[in-house]
């Protein structure tokens, strides 16, 4: 069993809004970045995942379980991260300390308490006198002292200065360290995240557009610029998000497309958000 | 052993691991029998992914610098005289047809070319 | 064994309540001896309690709205187990403070007032009519407002309304007892002391109607927030 997450034809209907097919897999030590704008789908498709949301059509399992076949260990095996803290307002630390020893048998007080102390958070404030990195800290601490099988962020680092994020990308290298374990993390920007992603699954408005491993994400792609008037017909066919500009042009082309390019324009190695900037620039135009 | 990422650089990252590991093979700074850090903990140290990493020990391995063996990690291969040369051939060779496909771009003849490479030998 | 902790986690969200709680048992009791004397006062007592009962039970509700709850819905139990705890919450504190009005009765018995039968059936009916409301607020709460933000006058009165009715019928009912029982002129001549056993039965009935009641209005949420997409 070397997948951790599966997730098969996964889709929602709301009034104005539609989640279609989402299909992946993460296997068992490895993270994967969840990319899209805002509104494209993410935290929809992240509380599926966590069974949050009811899972109507298609199918997600963690470690080879399904929510439908034992709802308790099945949520057990997840660690979720929110945008925003999701502990009772009026909570302070103790409560939380409580509620988790109550429901997780693999809770390690003495880990958390570690946590606490390390990352220098309050026992005695209510949460919602919290700051924003200490609520975050405290969502890691809580699901970081028991055992999970898969972390579920749902764009826990935005507004974070760049140390408490240096500190996050650590723990998530060391979650998976074992390599028993996985991540799944949703973002709209990429940045320092995108180093440590080993797979790039990437939706807009509810439908997928990539999905691949990382390293062959950006070298399945170039980035062409140059002058708008010297793109050839063929070349033009290929081009995906042609961007033109007064002075230039730029888009992204697949790899095995280059020998097209000829002498006349400039091609360099893309980062994941040129490619996603572009693809999401194609779907408008269509 | 040090590994520096740069984010400006043309090559993939797994690229860049890879040439400055075997830089550091083969000038002996990493020694002969020497363990590397497992790929999950080079990830962690340089930050980068896990794929990354594999990509890299993987080509390094084919090309013989190095071999991992189940639960022992990937250890240093002694740097046989012939694969040193090698290296060392395939490194000329490349520098040789870059100065050679400049010459080309701006019309250099053959023997003008030849001239500044005898030169440049003689300095 | 998870309701019950669920049942705990609505205790810790409303910890504030408790620090009152008992200057309002005490409140109870002195509206209660300002209206009448005797088991009389004991009947308006209950009914202020039954009336707090109703409001502070709903408590848990206002504590858990939309982003705040995340983090219960992820625990590791299901719909019915957390919908149990819940309600178990609301017997237990309307059964707490049931508790607080049968010492009373006690001290007041030991103290050597009269206490007639029939106004300690009345009393066990106002307990039933506490829980009933509690379950029926609960039921309403979880139908229509689980989780959601902005209705908060609706809700009050929700809260409010069924318990204030009871208080301030009882009162009235213990202002006009005497008419009732005839021993005023152009009174009914009513003597509840002859239907004493009668009451008594139609007091347990009516705390085992509630219980059950209670049961099937827990049973109608799990249903319903099973169904929904929030789960």
């Amino acid at each position: 069993m070397m997948e951790l997450l599966e997730v098969k034809n996964l889709s929602k209907h709301y009034k104005n809004f539609d989640l279609k097919d989402i299909s992946f897999t993460l296997p068992k030590g490895y993270i994967m970045g969840y990319v899209g704008a805002n509104g494209s789908g993410k935290t929809t498709t992240l509380n599926l995942i966590t069974g949050v949301l009811k899972c109507v059509e298609g199918d997600v399992r963690i470690d080879g379980l399904s929510r439908e076949k034992g709802e308790q260990a099945y949520k057990e095996k997840i660690g979720y991260v929110g945008d925003e803290s999701y502990f009772p307002d009026h909570f302070k630390i103790k409560h939380i300390r409580n509620v988790i020893k109550d429901f997780y048998p693999t809770f390690s007080e003495d880990k958390f308490n570690g946590f606490i102390r390390n990352w220098n958070l309050p026992e005695n404030k209510l949460i919602k006198d919290f700051s924003r990195g200490m609520k975050v800290m405290l969502m890691f601490a809580s699901v970081l002292a028991r055992d999970t099988k898969l972390l579920v962020l749902d764009e826990a680092t935005n507004g974070l200065d760049p140390v408490m994020r240096t500190e996050i990308l650590k723990l998530l290298q060391e979650y998976v360290m074992d390599g028993e374990r996985s991540v799944i993390f949703s973002t709209h920007i990429l940045s320092d995240l995108e180093q440590i992603a080993d797979y790039i699954y990437f939706i807009h408005r509810g439908r997928t557009i990539l999905y691949d491993a990382k390293d062959e994400l950006i070298e399945n792609f170039l980035l062409v610029k140059g002058e708008s008037a010297k793109i050839p017909p063929a070349l033009k066919k290929e081009l995906i998000g042609l961007e033109e500009k007064t002075y230039g042009f730029e888009a992204i082309l697949p790899s095995d497309k280059a020998e097209l390019l000829g002498n006349a324009f400039l091609f360099e190695k893309p980062t994941i958000d040129q490619i996603v900037i572009h693809y999401i620039k194609s779907r408008e135009e269509q | 052993m040090k590994i520096i990422i740069s984010n400006q650089s043309e090559l993939p990252i797994y690229a860049q691991i890879r040439e400055q590991l075997k830089e550091q093979i083969l000038n002996g700074q990493i020694p002969e029998g020497e363990t590397l850090p497992s790929i999950r903990q080079l990830a962690k140290e340089v930050g980068v992914s896990v794929i990354t990493t594999t990509r890299a020990y993987s080509e390094l391995e084919a090309e013989g610098f190095i071999a991992t063996m189940q639960g022992k990690g990937s250890v240093v291969l002694p740097t046989d005289n012939n694969l040193l040369r090698e290296q060392y051939l395939l490194r000329i060779e490349e520098g040789l047809s870059t100065a050679i496909e400049t010459a080309k771009t701006m019309g250099m003849s053959k023997d003008e070319l030849t001239d500044i490479f005898h030169n440049l030998l003689e300095t | 064994m998870r309701a019950l902790h669920f049942m705990k986690i609505d205790y810790m969200l409303t910890r504030k309540q408790m620090y009152f709680m008992p200057a309002i048992l005490v409140l109870a009791w002195v509206v209660g001896t300002g209206v009448s004397k005797g088991a009389m006062s004991l009947l308006v007592t209950c009914s202020y309690v039954a009336f707090v009962a109703s409001i502070f039970s709903t408590a848990p509700f206002g504590y858990c709205v939309r982003k705040n709850r995340g983090f219960l819905l992820l625990l590791p139990a299901t719909v019915k187990e957390r919908v149990a705890g819940r309600f178990l919450y609301g017997l237990s504190f309307v059964g707490l403070l049931g508790i607080f009005c049968g010492i009373l009765w006690g001290v007041y018995a030991m103290m050597g007032y009269e206490l007639p039968l029939w106004t300690v059936a009345l009393g066990l009916c106002e307990l039933a009519v506490g829980i009933l409301i509690m379950a029926l607020e609960f039921l309403f709460f979880y139908l229509f407002g689980e989780g959601k933000e902005n209705w908060q006058q609706l809700s009050n009165i929700v809260r409010i309304a069924p318990g204030m009715a009871m208080f301030f019928g009882m009162t009235y009912f213990v202002g006009k007892i005497e008419e009732i029982q005839g021993t005023t002129a152009g009174g009914m001549g009513i003597d509840p002391e002859v239907l004493s056993g009668k009451f008594m039965q139609v007091g347990v009935i009516a705390i085992l109607a509630a219980l059950l009641l209670t049961a099937v209005a827990a049973a109608v949420c799990v249903k319903v927030i099973e169904n929904r997409d929030y789960a």
